[in-house]
């Protein structure tokens, strides 16, 4: 499967954090590497998995359906983005 | 009850379509008129979505390819299996209206205000549409840093914004992997190191580099600039995915 990047998504993540986020810069909590969002490595199948371009790590997962999205943002450190404190915004833990 | 807004939050708009450009047999340009539309900066894109009649909706996005300050264009090209660009290349008429938000993208994008590095824009196929907004507004605003562009695509008749390239005024560079006209003066081969090599600013220019295209097409030619001695920090990449 093919992959795309951070900007492609652009519009997703506005939806989550509510602003502006390819800028922003994170660290993969894995190998430690510093990418900003929109150079990170999407990929998209049933929802969105977003890799560290460095190792491969999962840093994001997203799921949508219904007008509901579920976040899982456990491999990204230090990015400052924080999602929405809405109901149709779900932060779940890693697994 | 109205929910507040919030700064940076992106709600969806609609947007009426006031012309097209027809630029290549797969290609077209939609000139919009979205009224609430925030400006944008060259390199950003929108996401489109369009609704049917039972209530499906697909969502894409596509690269705005006019400069800041312009009336709002986007060039779309037609995926034959694609649930949205057959619409916007084949049907849409003048008067049409759809839903877009936007603009988006913060990591993508050039301004000409205190640059001072050049800058290299590659594009494969329709990567070619950000950069081409970068090379708008760097001949809009008078802009002295040198641009180079170097931009692949399979044939003549596949190159999207053929007659205004020839005075955008920076350095434009092309390729034609697929077949060539008679008596043509450019490359004939996929982008390699080789031709990198050729065309790219020296990498002690420090140039900015803008890539554009499908993820193959991207990662070659991102690899081999960094193979060249570019430094990956001034390079940034937009992936469209498969071919």
């Amino acid at each position: 499967m093919t992959h795309v990047d951070g900007n492609a998504i652009g519009g997703l993540l506005n939806d989550v954090f509510g602003r502006e986020a390819t800028d922003a810069s994170g660290l993969c909590s894995t190998c430690g590497a510093e990418n900003f969002v929109g150079a990170l490595l999407v990929y998209r199948a049933a929802g969105v998995v977003v890799r560290c371009p460095a190792c491969g790590a999962v840093l994001m997962r997203f799921v949508e359906g219904h007008g509901q999205v579920w976040v899982e943002l456990g491999g990204l450190l230090g990015s400052g983005l924080e999602p929405l404190r809405e109901g149709r915004v779900h932060v779940v833990d890693g697994g | 009850m109205a929910r507040t807004a919030v700064l940076g939050r992106l709600t969806w708009l609609v947007a009426a379509v006031t012309d097209t450009v027809t630029e290549t047999p797969r290609v077209r340009t939609l000139i919009l008129d979205v009224p609430a539309l925030a400006g944008h900066r060259a390199g950003q894109h929108v996401d489109v979505r369009l609704t049917s009649e039972d209530g499906y909706q697909a969502e894409r996005s596509y690269s705005i390819a006019s400069a800041p300050g312009q009336p709002l264009a986007l060039t779309v090209e037609r995926l034959d299996d694609g649930e949205v660009s057959p619409y916007l290349v084949d049907d849409v008429v003048p008067g049409d209206k759809f839903e877009l938000r936007g603009p988006i993208g913060g990591y993508f994008v050039w301004e000409p205000d205190g640059a001072t590095e050049p800058i290299f824009l590659v594009a494969g196929g329709s990567g070619i549409v950000p950069l081409m907004a970068m090379l708008r507004q760097r001949r809009d605003a008078g802009s002295t840093v040198p641009a180079k562009l170097l931009y692949s695509s399979r044939t003549i008749e596949d190159v999207i914004y053929r007659d205004e390239l020839q005075h955008i005024g920076a350095d434009v560079v092309q390729t034609l992997t697929r077949a060539q006209p008679p008596g043509w003066q450019g490359y004939a081969r996929r982008v390699d190191i080789q031709l990198l090599r050729d065309v790219a600013f020296p990498p002690e220019d420090n140039p900015r580099v803008f890539v554009c295209g499908p993820t193959s097409f991207v990662e070659a030619v991102a690899e081999g600039l960094v193979a060249l001695g570019h430094r990956p920090g001034q390079i940034r990449t937009e992936r469209f995915g498969g071919t």
